[in-house]
């Protein structure tokens, strides 16, 4: 009864917010798709940290911990910690050229630096291709996740019900909604997150006491490589690099750097951004780790954290986690929802927000359909796209910075970029070769910033037509 | 960009690969000493920013 009234409740605020939001929202472009470009600190922040604080840091940072130990803290919460730099190195110069261009999307940004519309085409494709069906994931993850508290519920059902959900309150205030509904979804994961980790470690007797009886049953958890050899240095080196770059290529993320009312909001969000993290991706893992010590034996890791919360903390704080880990799958998919209808019809067909309301249902309607018709998401070309999202994604940032701060960058180098980046991904993702220890995307991006450079230098011409960003 | 914020920043990403105790698995409290150091890395890191952007981030 108590998680039935807690989701409604939370259900409530998710709509209240969105009709709000929308009496709020004028009919324009910029209004619509960038809440005019007015967010202040608290709400970049909370909107940025909470986009890119899915389910997977509530439940997947727990699972892996379980299994490959506490490596999962500092290989996440660092390099994550780092990427807040780009706030100021990619933010900062994306918010100004925003500011003075009007650009809305990212893919205006890059092809407008040399009026090519191919280009601006090509950077918007990869960036959708890699995020729709991440979105679909997420709506299958939401079913998953409302089960825990209605296990008469199909998961069809409840994902559904979420993205409907969802769906309503973007269409409803657009940017100003997802904004605004992100600071209430953040409060809601962080509160729930500590009030997990804080009943767990009272009943486990202390926080020495669980890490002890976990140091006691496998010692390997607490070191690195752990338990099964993960953790060296060079995929250590491999994460942070990836982090720091692929984040901000994220079309949710990017699109956020138009929405700052001015640099300050920026700024505050870059400092208080490592701050978070460091404490708030330490809960999830500690909690993996002492589930050893706890006796707890999982099939599937990723339900280890709900196990530990459900055997371990009082049931209004696992109704509690239960809402905080959907806030956390719904602030990162409705942001998904929104920055792809904005740049899949804002880069095709103008900046037109009916346009971008149908696309906005036509996209639900395809999360909708890939969970009815029960399509494996690990099978296909939707498959490949999935596992291969972060690798597809981080090649885009050569064509960035270059865009932003190499005045001999041209089109050809950056579509080389992207095209050999992705010919490379894809590539090892069929034929896998050696990538001596580190991640496959490094060698993807090593690759792609060749490729920049030296089709850059192949095709410069001192042309009086590209255009000067920010 | 002052040359010495980017010593900085390079400086903790050289720490925050900390390859010297990479096999270490002292405990303290609650949590490897390695842990703590990244724990401690990421504080520092939200602290060197706050300090870039009042002192060196100008406003455009």
């Amino acid at each position: 009864m108590m998680a039935i009234a807690m989701m409604a409740a939370y259900f409530l605020v998710l709509f209240s917010l969105g009709i709000y939001a929308h009496k709020k929202t004028k009919s324009n472009a910029e209004d619509y798709f960038l809440a005019n470009r007015s967010f202040g600190p608290v709400i970049l922040f909370f909107t940025l940290a909470a986009t890119n604080f899915s389910a997977f840091t509530f439940l997947g940072f727990a699972g892996k911990a379980y299994t490959d130990g506490m490596g999962q803290y500092g290989i996440m919460a660092i390099g994550t910690s780092f990427m807040a730099v780009m706030f100021y190195v990619i933010g900062r110069k994306v918010w100004k050229a925003g500011k003075d261009k009007g650009y809305i999307t990212p893919g205006e940004l890059v092809g407008g630096r040399y009026n090519s519309r191919s280009l601006q085409l090509l950077f918007t494709g990869v960036m959708a291709a890699f995020t729709i069906p991440y979105l679909a994931i997420q709506a299958i993850g939401a079913g998953y996740i409302l089960q825990m508290i209605f296990p008469g519920l199909s998961m069809e059902v409840g994902a559904v019900a979420v993205m409907a959900v969802i769906c309503f309150y973007v269409l409803s205030g657009g940017m100003r909604a997802s904004g605004w509904t992100d600071v209430f979804q953040g409060m809601v994961m962080v509160v729930a997150m500590v009030a997990a980790f804080a009943f767990i470690a009272h009943s486990l007797g202390g926080f020495g006491s669980a890490t002890s009886a976990a140091y006691n049953v496998q010692p390997s958890l607490f070191s690195r490589p752990g338990p099964n050899g993960y953790f060296t240095t060079k995929i250590w080196l491999s994460f942070l690099i990836l982090w720091i770059f692929c984040d901000p290529m994220f079309p949710q993320i990017f699109t956020r750097f138009y929405t700052a009312k001015s640099q300050h909001s920026l700024k505050i969000s870059m400092s208080l951004y490592p701050l978070l993290i460091s404490f708030l991706f330490l809960l999830p893992v500690l909690i993996g780790v002492w589930a050893h010590g706890a006796g707890i034996d999982v099939a599937n890791p990723d339900n280890v954290l709900l196990l530990m919360v459900k055997n371990y903390t009082p049931s209004f704080v696992f109704s509690f986690v239960i809402v905080g880990a959907l806030a956390a799958l719904m602030s990162t998919a409705d942001s998904q929802l929104l920055s792809l209808s904005t740049i899949l019809t804002c880069d095709t067909m103008g900046n037109k927000v009916r346009y971008s309301r149908i696309v906005t249902l036509l996209l639900t309607a395809f999360a909708i359909v890939f969970i009815t018709f029960g399509y494996n998401p690990k099978t296909g070309i939707m498959g490949t796209l999935v596992s291969t999202t972060f690798s597809g994604l981080v090649v885009l940032f050569p064509s960035v910075i270059a865009t932003l701060y190499w005045k001999k960058a041209t089109e050809w180098g950056c579509m080389a970029s992207i095209l050999g980046g992705e010919f490379i991904v894809f590539f090892h993702n069929s034929m896998p070769f050696p990538t001596f220890g580190f991640l496959p995307s490094m060698v993807a991006l090593a690759f792609s910033f060749t490729l920049m450079f030296i089709f850059s230098m192949l095709t410069f011409k001192d042309r009086e037509s590209v255009v000067q960003i920010a | 960009m002052r040359k010495w914020w980017l010593l900085l920043f390079v400086a903790l990403l050289i720490l925050s690969v900390d390859f010297w105790n990479w096999n270490g698995k002292q405990i303290m409290w609650f949590m490897p000493l390695w842990a703590w150091h990244i724990f401690i890395l990421a504080l520092l890191l939200s602290a060197s920013f706050s300090l870039f952007a009042k002192y060196e981030w100008r406003d455009e």
